[in-house]
């Protein structure tokens, strides 16, 4: 899998190659704002829950691939 | 005695602990080897405590996420289009002084130049420039006051986003006088401490952060790579080391423990050394922790610069007191 860099990082880039990179940028950051909104507001509900019950929030239980 | 800061019991944990970060990270390694990427990753990498970084980011607040997005989004132009016409460079000190000129007035706090080195890439990281120019911007103490709270998480972010602004406007300039310069900062690929040491802008400090006269270790850096020719500053001396030994600020005040009071063999240096086990898991919850930063003697504002003049002549006094004595 490559890093941010390496996947975003264009030396001299055409307009297109920028245009295409800016898209995928646009794709990429829109993932993370999802998962923040869904799957995050979940996490952060099991973990406020953790927090009350003093009940451990298991991460390979929450965070599944 | 420790501060009133948030317990170091965890509302979470893993089922089957990942290897060890101190072992990822080489510590006891005689041997010089590069290091290995374990948790602050550039968001895209596969890592081994990758899941703890993700569960951290799904539990910052919304403020601290948003200003993420946007720097990422920023970031596009960390690199870019080169101008054809390549500036000559004629004289390298007039050069220097210009770039670092420049630095200061896009918002850096203090700049410095290292010729790139291999301590600064990841295992298996490949980049291919010449120089590197190292800025630091302060973080406001007003803020890290509230460090373990998702306001001093905010601050920081806010930091990351003026430095990665100043770090992608030096990278601009450098490509329009027909040079490459690629900026890096948040979560890179490149290790920043040893580069800025190298360039002369501190000393790595007993709880693993860069400190500098400036502002202590109250500051985020971030790196511009380039050909551009320059002059490279050398690595200084500020007596970080002749407090660090005695003063126990950190190792007393971090909840968990993670700050050793003795330097310790990491990939063949003796170093500085943090526990990474004890100290990321508690960073994950506090929002990003920075205790050992906000509670640091050099924090303290315009402080270093004192502090280190009256180390040094506390240390040259105590040398000619020991020559004196063997005559």
């Amino acid at each position: 899998m490559k890093s941010f860099e390496e996947q975003f990082y264009i030396e001299n880039p055409t307009r297109i190659k920028a245009f295409k990179r800016d898209l995928l940028l646009l794709l990429w950051l829109f993932k993370r704002a999802l998962m923040w909104t869904g799957k995050g507001l979940f996490i952060r509900l099991a973990y406020n829950k953790a927090k009350a019950t003093g009940k451990p929030l298991v991460l390979e239980d929450t965070l599944k691939d | 005695m420790k501060k009133d800061f948030p317990s170091s019991e965890l509302p979470f944990a893993y089922r089957h602990q990942p290897l060890s970060g101190n072992i990822i990270n080489g510590l006891g390694e005689t041997e010089k080897i590069a290091a290995t990427q374990i948790f602050h990753g550039s968001g895209a990498r596969e890592l081994e405590w990758g899941k703890l970084e993700l569960f951290f980011g799904l539990i910052n607040p919304f403020k601290v996420s948003w200003l993420n997005l946007v720097n990422r989004w920023m970031l596009r132009n960390a690199d870019g289009v080169i101008s054809k016409n390549k500036r000559n460079v004629e004289s390298l000190s007039d050069m220097t002084s210009e770039i670092k000129e420049l630095a200061m007035k896009f918002g850096a706090g203090s700049v410095g130049i290292s010729p790139m080195i291999k301590q600064a890439l990841y295992k298996h990281g490949e980049i291919n420039y010449t120089n590197a120019i190292v800025i630091l911007y302060p973080m406001d103490g007003n803020e890290m006051k509230y460090v373990t709270t998702n306001r001093a998480g905010a601050e920081t972010m806010r930091a990351y986003m003026e430095i990665t602004k100043a770090a992608i406007t030096i990278s601009e300039e450098i490509r329009a006088m027909g040079w490459r310069a690629r900026a890096y900062c948040e979560g890179a690929d490149i290790l920043h401490i040893p580069l800025a040491i190298n360039a002369g802008l501190g000393e790595l400090g007993k709880h693993g952060s860069l400190i500098c006269r400036e502002f202590g270790s109250s500051m985020r850096i971030a790196t511009v790579l380039t050909d551009l020719p320059l002059n490279h500053d050398k690595p200084i001396d500020i007596a970080v080391d002749d407090l660090c030994i005695g003063c126990r600020r950190c190792t007393i005040d971090c909840p968990v423990d993670a700050i050793s009071d003795d330097k310790q063999m990491v990939r063949g240096e003796e170093k500085w050394y943090v526990d990474f086990d004890k100290c990321v898991p508690y960073f994950t919850e506090t929002a990003g922790c920075g205790i050992c930063i906000e509670v640091c003697p050099w924090s303290k504002p315009d402080r270093g610069f004192s502090l280190s003049e009256k180390l040094l002549e506390k240390r040259a006094k105590k040398l000619n007191k020991e020559k004196f004595i063997n005559i």
